[in-house]
């Protein structure tokens, strides 16, 4: 009986070992897909803020890397066949699945399918607010706070019309 | 009862197999592996359904405890760190001030190592007296006016708001609160949200509530550890230089600061390492060649923008730089 625990265990520490060293295999290949890891992007036509904006593209969109050099990404944007760049740092090669859209959708509400999607941190905000008596309008007004890169080039540079 | 238990070479056999099932299918993740290799251990007699059960759940809990937090968790980590901060220091509400610093302060991100986070990087002023800065894991970066007092310059403000976006960029603020409370915070995000119960909602809170506490303490009271700030340090040199500012405005503006052991040391002075330590930390490690005005190039602006581009005076946008911050200047 003990040793058959043992061996389970050896041979739950052999699959882990080898499937985390798969994962990292595929993790070093630079070209493949990879997941957009904020809000919103932009990818624009050229590897500079300042280039004209192709298309937007939001949190969990999966896109597929050509390359990357300097920071930047050179993408296919998802649905075209026309490649653009965005900001490496905005993607991931992780794969972004917490309590994701995906694993409620199959026989649940649609309020459920929308708490999954996005709700589950804003329900736990509410409720922290809620319990613990904290004020987050401040943080609401600094968020409104927004300028455009091509804004904030033109300010760091001196313009004065910024 | 005596079961006859294969050979661990058996087990390799088995395990090996499995991997090399579950690269083939590609996206089975180590959870769902080791249910399905317990099922069939089951089912030829290797293990009894108890065993298998512990199996299934100590796979489960590996896969949690292995869990970092999502992009957007650590964002409403970061808005509850800032509410929290908000909550023990009053805002500074003058909206040319505010937008004068994140103007500077959002540009400057550009040229950090993480220009995209979450929602982006924002900047309030503080109304205190104690010099201090506070950086949540979100992005949001709160200066009090104590701090911006002892600015000269905008290179100086510069240097101050750079080395809060290098503690986000370089993620020191999740990485200061102990390993098993994110953990913990990141396996109970991970619930299926779609089946989440009011109960459980609220028993997360709880933990959330403990570990927003635990993250505002060392920000306000105990401060990053002494290497990572030098490293942000490092980091907010090389991003001045990189947007066009003076590097040795961060050294000239620690140099002011008070140290530990001076009457009214608070806030900065206890939770930095000593300005003499830091200055010794910057001299000990110059600014690389290149990675000044020159790094510029990070950012190339395209052939077809170029003709329509205004030539950028240095020394123009020095004299523009000095005007706007003495005028700005009345409201620190």
């Amino acid at each position: 009986m003990r040793r058959s625990m043992y061996c389970a265990l050896a041979l739950f520490l052999m699959i882990g070992a080898g499937i985390s060293s798969l994962q990292a295999q595929v993790s070093a290949k630079a070209p493949g897909t990879m997941t957009v890891q904020v809000a919103k992007s932009q990818i624009r036509d050229a590897p500079s803020v300042i280039a004209p904006i192709l298309a937007f593209v939001e949190y969990r969109t999966k896109v597929t890397v050509y390359e990357s050099k300097d920071g930047w990404a050179k993408v296919q944007i998802p649905g075209s066949t026309r490649l653009g760049y965005m900001f490496l740092s905005a993607l991931t090669e992780k794969n972004i699945s917490a309590s994701d859209a995906g694993k409620a959708a199959s026989g649940v509400s649609t309020t459920e399918i929308a708490l999954a999607g996005k709700g589950f941190s804003d329900a736990v905000e509410q409720s922290y607010k809620n319990t613990a008596h904290i004020d987050y309008s401040w943080v609401d007004v600094m968020e409104h706070y927004e300028y455009s890169p091509e804004t904030l080039i033109g300010f760091l540079n001196g313009d004065i019309q910024q | 009862m005596k079961r006859k238990i294969p050979s661990p070479a058996f087990f390799f056999l088995l395990a090996m197999g499995t991997i090399v099932f579950a690269s083939l299918t590609s996206c089975l993740t180590l959870s769902e592996s080791m249910d399905m290799l317990a099922s069939q251990a089951v089912s030829q007699g290797l293990l009894d359904r108890y065993q298998a059960v512990m199996l299934k759940t100590a796979a489960k809990a590996a896969v949690e405890a292995s869990r970092s937090l999502t992009p957007e968790e650590e964002y409403y980590v970061g808005r509850a760190v800032a509410a929290n901060i908000l909550s023990n220091y009053p805002p500074y509400n003058r909206p040319e001030l505010n937008a004068y610093i994140n103007k500077i302060g959002q540009g400057l991100a550009l040229y950090s190592s993480r220009p995209a986070i979450f929602m982006g990087y924002h900047f309030m002023v503080l109304d205190s007296e104690e010099i201090n800065a506070f950086a949540s894991p979100g992005g949001h970066i709160l200066v009090t006016r104590g701090l911006l007092r002892k600015v000269r310059s905008e290179d100086e403000l510069a240097a101050v708001l750079a080395h809060e976006i290098a503690h986000v960029a370089l993620g020191h603020g999740l990485a200061s609160v102990q390993g098993a409370r994110v953990t913990q915070i990141a396996a109970e995000f991970a619930i299926d949200a779609g089946k989440a119960t009011g109960g459980e909602v609220a028993a997360f809170t709880s933990s959330f509530g403990d570990s927003i506490s635990e993250l505002a303490k060392i920000l306000i009271l105990s401060g990053y550890s002494q290497t990572y700030e030098f490293q942000a340090d490092l980091e907010a040199r090389r991003i001045i230089a990189a947007a066009g500012y003076d590097p040795n405005a961060l050294a000239s503006l620690i140099g002011r600061l008070p140290s530990r052991d001076e009457k009214g040391g608070a806030g900065f002075a206890v939770t930095h390492p000593d300005p003499s330590s830091r200055i010794g930390a910057l001299n000990a490690q110059p600014l690389e060649p290149g990675k000044g005005h020159a790094a510029r190039k990070v950012w190339p602006i395209p052939r077809q923008e170029k003709q329509n581009e205004r030539a950028v005076d240095p020394v123009l946008a020095s004299f523009i730089r000095v005007d706007r911050f003495t005028a700005i200047k009345a409201y620190f």
